[in-house]
């Protein structure tokens, strides 16, 4: 068995995080797509402007507490 | 961990900290009322305008009840120019008559029309003159003496100033001299010191208020809803409460800091200390001596200095005297600390004598006036009780001090620095009441 | 001075979404790898409630009427008491049992200075949002407490959905009633 047969995205992370980074990410999601995709701007100044847009900053929170999940 | 990942770490610590610290001024809800404010004046507060202006027009962030909108237009002399005011919405007009040239004064009285809110306020502007801070409104008063406040303001700059000041010249020397962690004695300097900037704060806040209750005028109740920018800004009283309350921040977090950083705790406290002392600046700036020129200003806020080395530098002996009852292995410490204070004490005493003298030269017209008028009589018993200090201060300097230098039993030495650091605090409160007493004609 | 409202609420958004990453980094626990959870310890807690006070005291400072600064004064006061308290304890300088009871005490203190701010000002701007804000801070605190004085589920973050909902309802909150 290789050892990329043995990794595994859940192991070296604590469970609580990651369960919190999805429930935020979807949250995101769904908040994005009931208020309509067509509000974002697709140049890379308009992203920027969008940045502090209530879906992106539940995206950027769940990175973020994904980021932070890895096990002590 | 390496220096660059903890470097990396402090800056992530330090900009999260910051993150999270603005976002708790959001945790608050702003400043902003739904009582009407006002938030646009023809002239504005602090405006000079050239000629006598024939309407006083003020915009409100919502409409005004139309028969309840009081505002007056007081000249230099008192004479009230305003006429009855036309409300529409938010704008209230005010056609006024005639006056002179100089300061003139408005205060103004709405009830919102949407909560029944009553606010009110007062403030400033020159035709064809600098306008000065708003008068007082007549017969208004508070019932909190303002003296008790300036007398908490300055024990506070005593006992985060000089007790500061006291550690960073004679306490840490002491230390690094004869060796010991110093940590409690650190402890408790941290302590005392945070006692009176946190005092001093408060006081200085509630100094404010109870200085500006009387300029807007109107009920105690009403009070609360009364808009106090434009006294904060167009008064000394106002402007030395904004800095001397951003200050007294500044150190509290010095202190804190010296607090949870024990190896940077003497660097930051002598930092607090001084700037505790650079604060009291801005009483001696709000107060009467600030009238008299640049001298007298520069008299009275070395007067409150000297008095504030004198006072928190006993606080720090008393300290310190009572750690060597529980520990006798601090008796030496104890001993070197007298022996470097009393040495530099006298000045101290020095400089506040002849400051003291040279304010009460500035302040008084005659000599007569000593004891011809309130503010001369309170003056006198302050520099009584002062005497009695001094006079304690000379049979620790000169009785007890040599015999602690020679090693010999000092007993009773603890409560009679007691006793000088009570006789201080009462000359103290008779200096807060001659600051807030008019010096005569 | 006064901000365009679109700036406020844009405030609000931004800071929201780091109070919730802020939260979650410390009320989350961390399952290590014997399985055991733990806690963070990071002073950043300390120094933002810190940092926090003394901002809400210069809110005293610039305020427009009197009982805004009346207000203000006390809720300045007990950030930096808990910071202050919060940062002693992180650092180990002063350890005392009841200094668990810091953090839950200066949410419930918050909330409640919350909620007399909008009964003093019941028509004021963005009301209601700061009274449902008021309330997810007392239940956050409520619960805070009962998870120290219940053992039994001390390893359960029982305030941290109250304090989310909190962050949440920042990010959230529509233009015209950030304030």
């Amino acid at each position: 068995m290789t050892s990329l047969g043995k990794w595994s995205p859940w192991r070296d992370r604590s469970w609580p995080r990651v369960a919190a980074a999805i429930l935020l990410l979807a949250a995101a999601v769904v908040w994005a797509t009931i208020r309509g995709l067509h509000s974002y701007a697709l140049s890379p100044v308009g992203i920027g402007y969008d940045l502090d847009q209530p879906p992106v900053v539940l995206a950027l929170v769940g990175g973020w507490i994904f980021y932070r999940s890895r096990r002590p | 961990m390496t220096p660059r990942s903890m470097g990396f770490t402090a800056i992530r610590r330090a900009s999260a900290s910051v993150g999270l610290a603005v976002l708790l001024l959001l945790l608050v809800p702003a400043v902003a009322s739904a009582h009407a404010v006002l938030e646009t004046s023809t002239p504005s507060f602090g405006d000079v305008v050239a000629e006598e202006p024939v309407r006083l027009t003020l915009e409100y962030d919502e409409d005004v009840v139309p028969g309840l909108a009081q505002v007056s237009v007081l000249t230099p002399q008192g004479r009230d120019l305003a006429q009855a005011p036309q409300v529409s919405g938010s704008t209230v007009t005010v056609p006024l008559d005639r006056g002179p040239k100089g300061s003139y004064t408005v205060r103004w009285r709405m009830v919102a029309g949407d909560d029944g809110h009553v606010t009110e306020g007062a403030f400033s502007f020159g035709v064809d003159a600098r306008p000065v801070a708003p008068v007082p409104a007549a017969g208004a008063g508070i019932p909190l003496a303002p003296e008790i406040l300036v007398w908490l303001e300055f024990i506070g700059i005593a006992l985060a100033g000089g007790t500061l000041v006291f550690r960073a010249l004679i306490t840490a020397p002491v230390m690094r001299r004869i060796g010991g962690s110093g940590e409690d004695e650190g402890r408790i300097a941290v302590a005392i010191a945070a006692i009176g900037a946190v005092v001093a704060l408060h006081a200085a806040l509630f100094s404010f208020l109870v200085g500006a209750y009387p300029v807007v005028g109107g009920d105690l109740g009403d009070f609360v809803d009364a808009e106090i920018i434009p006294i904060r800004l167009s008064t000394h009283l106002g402007q030395a409460f904004t800095y001397s309350c951003f200050a007294w921040i500044g150190v509290i977090a010095l202190i804190v800091g010296a607090w949870v950083h024990p190896r940077r705790r003497e660097a930051l406290l002598a930092v607090a200390g001084v700037a505790s002392l650079a604060i009291a600046f801005g009483l001696s700036w709000a107060g009467h001596p600030a009238a008299g020129g640049t001298l007298l200003l520069l008299a009275d806020y070395a007067h409150l200095l000297a008095a504030a080395l004198w006072f928190g530098g006993l606080v720090a002996l008393v300290a310190l005297a009572a750690g060597v009852r529980s520990h006798p292995d601090r008796a030496e410490t104890f001993r070197a600390c007298l022996l470097r204070f009393s040495a530099l004490a006298p000045a101290a005493v020095v400089a506040l004598a002849g400051a003291g003298v040279g304010v009460a030269i500035g302040e008084l017209p005659s000599l007569s006036a000593i004891v011809t008028t309130g503010y001369g009589l309170v003056l006198v018993g302050k520099t009584a009780i002062f005497a009695v200090a001094i006079a304690l201060a000379a049979y620790h300097r000169y009785s007890v001090v040599p015999r602690v230098a020679a090693r010999a039993s000092a007993g009773g030495l603890r409560e009679t620095l007691i006793t000088e650091v009570v006789i201080l605090g009462v000359a103290l409160a008779l200096a807060a009441v001659v600051s807030q007493t008019a010096p005569p004609a | 001075m006064i901000l365009p409202q679109i700036q406020i609420a844009r405030g609000h958004w931004i800071l929201g979404a780091l109070f919730l990453a802020i939260i979650l980094d410390e009320y989350l626990p961390l399952i290590g790898r014997d399985d055991q959870p733990a806690r963070s310890r990071s002073p950043l807690i300390g120094w933002a409630l810190m940092i926090g006070g003394a901002g809400v005291w210069a809110t005293v400072i610039f305020a427009d009427v009197v009982h805004d600064m009346l207000v203000h004064f006390l809720w300045g006061d007990l950030l930096l008491a808990a910071g202050a308290l919060e940062l002693a304890r992180r650092r180990g300088v002063y350890e005392r049992p009841w200094l668990d009871y810091v953090l839950p005490l200066a949410i419930l203190g918050c909330g409640l200075l919350f909620l007399v701010h909008v009964e003093i000002d019941p028509e004021g701007q963005g009301a209601r949002w700061h009274l449902s804000m008021g309330l997810l801070l007392v239940a956050a605190g409520l619960l805070e407490l009962l998870r120290l004085r219940w053992p039994r589920v001390a390893a359960i973050p029982l305030g941290l959905p109250a304090l989310a909902a909190f962050a949440l309802l920042l990010i959230a909150i529509p233009v015209a009633a950030a304030s």
